[in-house]
């Protein structure tokens, strides 16, 4: 039956404008911190997924800031942050003081170590590549950074990985931290432009098709009813 | 309808901003005692967990500039000869006092003499350090240890008039910039510590000296490009959303 041709009509363009979503919430986070671009539009289901299908983990640039708050971490490894009792996996390494002299990102959210919340009481702090944190002449603490291997679609916040139970994640060993540098997103300018342009004019053939359709059915009913 | 129109504006609209904030950063590249300012872009998380296993309709509420923070590194000192030019050479404010009586913090301390004999910015605004320099001075010696004295035209010892001392903040870029080279103390600055230069971290001062910005025109200009490019990404994925509905809408041509 050539019924079915509007129900594809319809699922591929839905499919495709899906995709331009996707594809324009990556341009718009192009010069977003540590942010990693999303590889698929729609996920069925809600199975857990190994995070590499979902995000592209490809390192974004590393860019000297002079900043010695701002840390990149070179490798597989996500800072963990806190807010009330959610935890999240981030790898924006800009981070501030705040009240109390708790170090904590943009949002609020606490960065932690592996004793917890980490309190400065002034800028001057030095962070070596393993993480350890040297503050007024002694170690305080070591930043925990933590590796996730699966993960639900649900759990993706723009740059971010929500997690209930820090108990699925491992310990990343191969992550170098590096003091005043910041790792840029890794969106594909060229490739988001070259997959905007097929999708375009993906939805132009569709178009075609349904018109071509709708003109074989108009021939059919007024040529057969004739 | 199509969401990259709204999620395109919004990245338009942030890198605008962030593309004023440069501009104000290069306008003030010789403005002594600036600090140059960076924009931090905030992607908002969302708070819907559950349900939602559309990856992008569930990944947040858009890219916004939350904040700036002003980059409190050093700039260069450069000498300018004059007594009442003051330095701060490493952290550490100044206070002073607004025409409302309100408190406000800089680093540009290029000073003057009031009419009472009081030291004031070179804007008018009063130091809360109470330093009188009474008429029959002749010259002004600022210690780097902020301990300010009066040397006497009769040649004889030098009588100490006041001290300048600096204000420290737990977080420095957490303060408020207004106009003029102030600051203004905020919550998020934490704990405000009144200290001598040159102790507990504190910085020297340096007399005849003037802090230049540490606008850095290199760190600019890739900014600002950087900036344009991501400008430019998006003015096209405006576009294309654009023919995208315009084919839509010409389905049953």
């Amino acid at each position: 039956m050539i019924d079915k041709i509007p129900e594809i009509v319809s699922i591929s363009i839905k499919n495709d404008i899906s995709d331009v979503n996707r594809i324009s919430n990556n341009t718009r986070n192009v010069n977003t911190i540590g942010f990693k671009s999303i590889l698929k539009s729609n996920i069925e289901g809600n199975e857990s997924v190994s995070i590499n299908k979902l995000l592209n983990l490809s390192a974004g640039e590393i860019k000297a800031t002079d900043r010695n708050l701002d840390l990149a971490i070179n490798g597989d490894g996500w800072f963990v942050l806190k807010n009330n009792f959610n935890f999240y996996l981030s790898k924006d390494g800009q981070f501030f003081i705040g009240e109390n002299g708790k170090l904590i990102n943009k949002s609020g959210y606490a960065l932690q170590g592996f004793q917890g919340n980490i309190y400065l009481t002034n800028s001057d702090v030095k962070v070596n590549n393993l993480g350890e944190i040297n503050h007024d002449g002694k170690i305080i603490d070591r930043l925990m950074i933590l590796k996730p291997e699966q993960i639900k679609p649900e759990q993706l916040h723009e740059g971010f990985i929500t997690i209930k139970d820090i108990s699925q994640l491992s310990v990343s060993v191969n992550s170098d931290i590096r003091q005043g540098y910041l790792e840029g997103a890794n969106v594909d300018p060229s490739a988001a432009v070259i997959s905007l342009m097929s999708n375009k004019r993906h939805i132009e053939t569709m178009q075609r098709t349904l018109s071509v359709y709708d003109s074989i059915m108009q021939k059919a009913i007024s040529d057969l009813g004739k | 309808m199509i969401n990259a129109l709204a999620n395109a504006e919004l990245a338009l609209q942030t890198y605008q901003k962030n593309i004023d904030m440069i501009s104000h950063n290069v306008s003030n590249i010789n403005t002594p005692g600036y600090k140059a300012s960076r924009a931090v872009f905030n992607t908002l998380v969302s708070n819907n967990t559950q349900g939602n296993v559309d990856a992008v309709s569930n990944t947040g509420q858009g890219v916004n500039i939350a904040d700036s923070l002003s980059l409190f590194t050093n700039g260069e000192l450069k000498y300018s000869g004059s007594p009442l030019d003051v330095a701060i050479q490493g952290n550490g404010l100044i206070e002073v006092e607004l025409e409302n009586g309100n408190l406000a913090y800089t680093r540009a301390a290029t000073l003057k003499k009031l009419d009472d004999g009081s030291l004031a910015t070179a804007t008018g605004y009063k130091l809360t350090t109470d330093i009188v320099i009474p008429p029959d001075v002749v010259n002004v010696v600022i210690e780097s240890n902020g301990v300010v004295k009066g040397e006497l035209a009769n040649g004889e010892d030098n009588i100490e008039l006041g001290q300048i001392e600096l204000a420290m903040f737990d977080s420095f870029e957490s303060l408020e910039s207004v106009s003029g080279g102030l600051w203004l103390r905020t919550n998020a600055a934490g704990d405000l510590n009144v200290v001598r230069p040159g102790e507990d971290g504190a910085g020297e001062l340096q007399q005849g000296f003037v802090e230049l910005s540490n606008v850095n025109m290199i760190n600019e200009m890739v900014s600002l490009m950087s900036a344009q490019r991501a400008y430019q990404l998006n003015s096209r994925v405006v576009q294309v959303s654009d023919q995208i509905l315009e084919t839509i809408n010409n389905l049953s041509r």
